[in-house]
């Protein structure tokens, strides 16, 4: 069995690195400061991906702007409010669930809600709300861990000292939860970036500019799709994978490595 | 000291506030599949039909629930042997120090988006199944593969948990009586760890129905059912990633409608992962 | 606290400034190429920002309709149906549909009669030596339902089999037969010169001779008389220099 195994994980193992070496070896010699920082010339053929990069980075922030808060806010009832029983039950049962709808439904009901019955059209604003939607579930999951994972005896400190209970959480167990809430927030992020299905029906994939949240965007994760079932640039098609592998790979082993030297400290 | 009505009034405040937080979490899968059924409601009756061609009124998904399942099937029996086959290198074959390398390496693998993994099937597998086995190269296999790829790290942590759950002393017992560690594998291990296996199988098959992108990359999009592993299909997510923006009246709503049908799927199949798990 | 939610607050006033600035175009993939060149050269003539979307033909038509977007892009004639309701269409060029086949295969020099092309597309030819090419399975590509190019080709040569892979971009189309030398499929004269593919000659004709039988106008469409920015964009379009940039897009200008 073993020799057979060996080769299994060796076949794996070289399929994750050959893939991370496909693509830098056909993406990193188009790599450069005016491919970040310029604007695309010829729908994308030529020039930089300035747009691209602003568009992703928008996205994202008003995803987390939105799944953050209501994220922790969640966790912290789920933590600490919650009272044993059926309704709890049922909450988290949903939150699950939430977790396991397909991104491209995601993308349906924000095309529905955002981008048609609220008439935003396509727009930066309809995929960042959407985005959240997604997120929600893991920022839940990573706040709530990290709260109970605050000693009692602060509780108990600060409620001996008179707290109510919300001021023990804010000034006592959010700081100290705090490195595990963002952590989860950081992996959140990755999330997103990498997240192209639901951002393609409510974003849209306009290449300009976005001056507002209203303005539709194209992100760095559409880009690549388009790119690369246009063949308008098989180079432009790698670079641009290459900075989100890049980009999602750093940003999952900043997360994870946190959460397992957090974990075990 | 703030005055204590205050400080009271402010802490239920604050309950209120967290507990809607926590009701507006778990109230959005509910919302989406109100939304998405209601949607689709109109176009409901037409889903059991043979033929998906809009342009002639007829909205049947039976080809592309076949291409669904055939893209999944092909996964899962790639995926599921070396997946598991990963677990057991990582719990019985494996040095620490090597595990300790391999795992993030899964974890990254995990992480890497699916249009990624699309992109790099249209370049390289696409092209090499089309010259070396035949057909455009858009196939079930390609799908397959790319899936396979993509559930992979879910069903190998999965399953090492599960094989790591086992109990030391079933191991030893086995070496003990003199089984070799393939016997010890087959006869001691995966039986053992046999809830926690289909845990993982149901959740990488939960999993590979809900992939888009990745797979409407290398696949052909077609909506007919396949004939052989080389043929291109078109599964129930492509089929509405590649129409959604462009149909209207009636069309959407049968979009909408496939869209619930995938929804009912997948929740049945995380059901099952729970029942299973247990 | 405070400070956390009024720049929460701030953030969404700056994020909500209504509707986003500028013209929008959506509609047909197939334009978007020229739509965009266009855009470029209407800012850099003095004019406001517009922004182009694609999401196919009929996507456009309504969104015009619903006014979402101030002008559509079409590659199909109207129906009757959007005519009557208020939409008001302007031809701005002519596209030439391109069928295209691998440079290796014959057929892209022998061409095809008009019958032929019927006949392979209606998934009646399954073998390319039929028709003059190297024996081998037919790979046929199209463009996705809703697709204006796909509406076009259906009501200039017929229906698709429902066996042809499906693109949903002109660029997609393109780059399936670039890789595949038993692929045929039909794209704009502008995608097919970017290269890598063999433009087929059609009952003699070749794409922008007269005579081509595969021709269908472009438009921009507006919900009643174009005002205001969707006018001042229309106007340009007729000037010289934006006529040279639809040429350089492979477009015949009206």
């Amino acid at each position: 069995m073993r020799p057979v195994l060996w080769v299994l994980a060796t076949l794996i193992c070289g399929l994750l690195l050959g893939l991370l070496g496909l693509l830098v070896g056909k993406g990193a010699g188009e790599l450069s400061l005016e491919l970040l920082f310029t604007m695309p010339v010829e729908a994308g053929r030529a020039g930089g991906m300035l747009p691209v990069l602003v568009s992703t980075l928008l996205l994202v922030a008003g995803a987390l702007a939105a799944a953050v808060p209501v994220g922790v806010g969640a966790a912290l009832y789920l933590a600490e409010y919650a009272p044993d029983g059926p309704l709890v039950r049922w909450i988290r049962s949903l939150i699950e669930a939430l977790s396991g709808v397909p991104s491209i439904l995601f993308g349906l009901f924000g095309f529905s809600l955002f981008v048609i019955r609220l008439g935003w059209g396509w727009s930066l604003a309809a995929g960042s709300l959407t985005l959240a939607l997604m997120l929600l579930p893991t920022v839940i999951r990573t706040a709530e861990e990290a709260v109970r994972a605050v000693p009692r005896e602060l509780r108990e400190g600060a409620a001996a000292l008179g707290a109510t209970r919300w001021e023990a959480l804010r000034r006592v167990v959010l700081r100290q939860a705090a490195p595990g809430i963002l952590t989860g927030a950081v992996l959140a992020l990755g999330r997103a970036l990498g997240e192209t299905a639901a951002v393609l029906l409510t974003a849209g994939t306009d290449l300009g500019m976005p001056t507002s949240l209203m303005d539709p965007g194209r992100t760095l994760s559409v880009h690549l799709y388009i790119l690369a079932t246009e063949g308008l640039s098989e180079g432009r098609a790698y670079a641009a994978a290459l900075i989100l592998v890049t980009a999602v790979l750093a940003v999952n082993l900043t997360a994870n490595l946190a959460l397992e030297r957090w974990r075990r400290p | 000291m703030r005055g204590l009505t205050g400080r009271l009034r402010r802490e239920a405040a604050v309950h209120a506030l967290l507990l809607t937080a926590a009701l507006s979490a778990s109230l959005a899968v509910l919302l989406i599949a109100i939304f998405v059924t209601a949607e689709g409601w109109p176009a409901l009756a037409a889903l059991p039909g043979a033929e998906w061609n809009p342009e002639e009124g007829r909205f049947g998904v039976r080809a592309l629930v076949w291409g669904s399942l055939a893209v999944t099937a092909g996964a899962l029996l790639l995926a599921v042997p070396a997946g598991v086959g990963m677990a057991l290198f990582l719990t019985e074959v494996a040095p620490p120090s090597l595990g300790l390398l391999m795992r993030p390496l899964l974890q990254a693998l995990a992480g890497v988006p699916s249009v990624v993994y699309g992109f790099v099937g249209l370049q390289v597998l696409v092209p090499a199944i089309r010259e070396r086995l035949g057909g455009p190269g858009f196939s079930v296999l390609a799908g397959a593969v790319v899936l396979a790829v993509m559930i992979l790290p879910t069903i190998a942590a999965v399953a090492e948990d599960a094989l790591r759950a086992v109990p030391a002393a079933y191991r030893e017992g086995a070496a003990a009586l003199g089984a070799t560690p393939w016997q010890i594998a087959r006869r001691i291990l995966l039986p053992a760890a046999r809830s926690g296996l289909a845990t993982a199988v149901v959740l990488g098959l939960g999993r590979a129905l809900g992939e888009t992108m990745a797979v409407m990359m290398v696949t052909g999009n077609v909506a007919a059912p396949p004939r052989s592993v080389l043929d291109p299909v078109r599964t129930l997510t492509g089929n509405i990633a590649m129409e959604m923006g462009y149909a209207a009246g009636r069309h959407r709503a049968a979009l909408f409608a496939s869209g619930a049908l995938l929804l009912a799927m997948v929740m049945a199949v995380n059901g099952l992962a729970r029942r299973v798990g247990r | 606290m405070r400070m956390v939610a009024l720049l929460a607050l701030v953030l969404t006033l700056i994020g909500c400034t209504g509707t986003a600035s500028g013209l929008r175009i959506a509609g047909s993939t197939s334009l978007q190429p020229v739509m965009e060149r266009l855009a470029e050269g209407y800012r850099k003539a003095g004019g406001g920002r517009v922004i182009v979307q694609g999401g196919g033909t009929t996507a456009g038509v309504q969104a015009v309709l619903a006014g979402v977007a101030g002008l559509g892009a079409a590659s199909r004639r109207l129906t009757a149906a959007e005519s009557e309701q208020g939409l008001v269409e302007h031809i701005i060029a002519w596209d030439v549909l391109t069928v295209v086949v691998h440079p290796d295969n014959p057929v892209g020099r022998r061409g095809l009669t008009l019958a032929q092309l019927q006949a392979l597309f209606r998934g009646e030819v399954t073998d390319w030596a039929t028709v003059g090419g190297a024996p081998g399975p037919v790979h046929l590509v199209t463009r996705e339902a809703g697709s204006g190019s796909r509406e076009a080709f259906r009501s200039l040569v017929g229906p698709v089999s429902p066996r042809a892979i499906v693109q949903n971009s002109a660029g997609g189309i393109r780059m399936t037969v670039m890789g595949d030398p038993r692929a045929i499929g039909y794209v704009s004269l502008g995608v097919a010169r970017m290269g890598g593919v063999v433009a087929v000659p059609i009952d003699g004709k070749r794409p922008g001779e007269p005579g081509y039988p595969l021709v269908r106008p472009l438009s921009l469409v507006t919900l009643g008389p174009p005002r205001g920015e969707a006018a001042a964009f229309l106007r340009y379009i007729r000037s010289p220099e934006a006529r040279r940039l639809i040429m350089e897009e492979g477009l015949v200008p009206e």
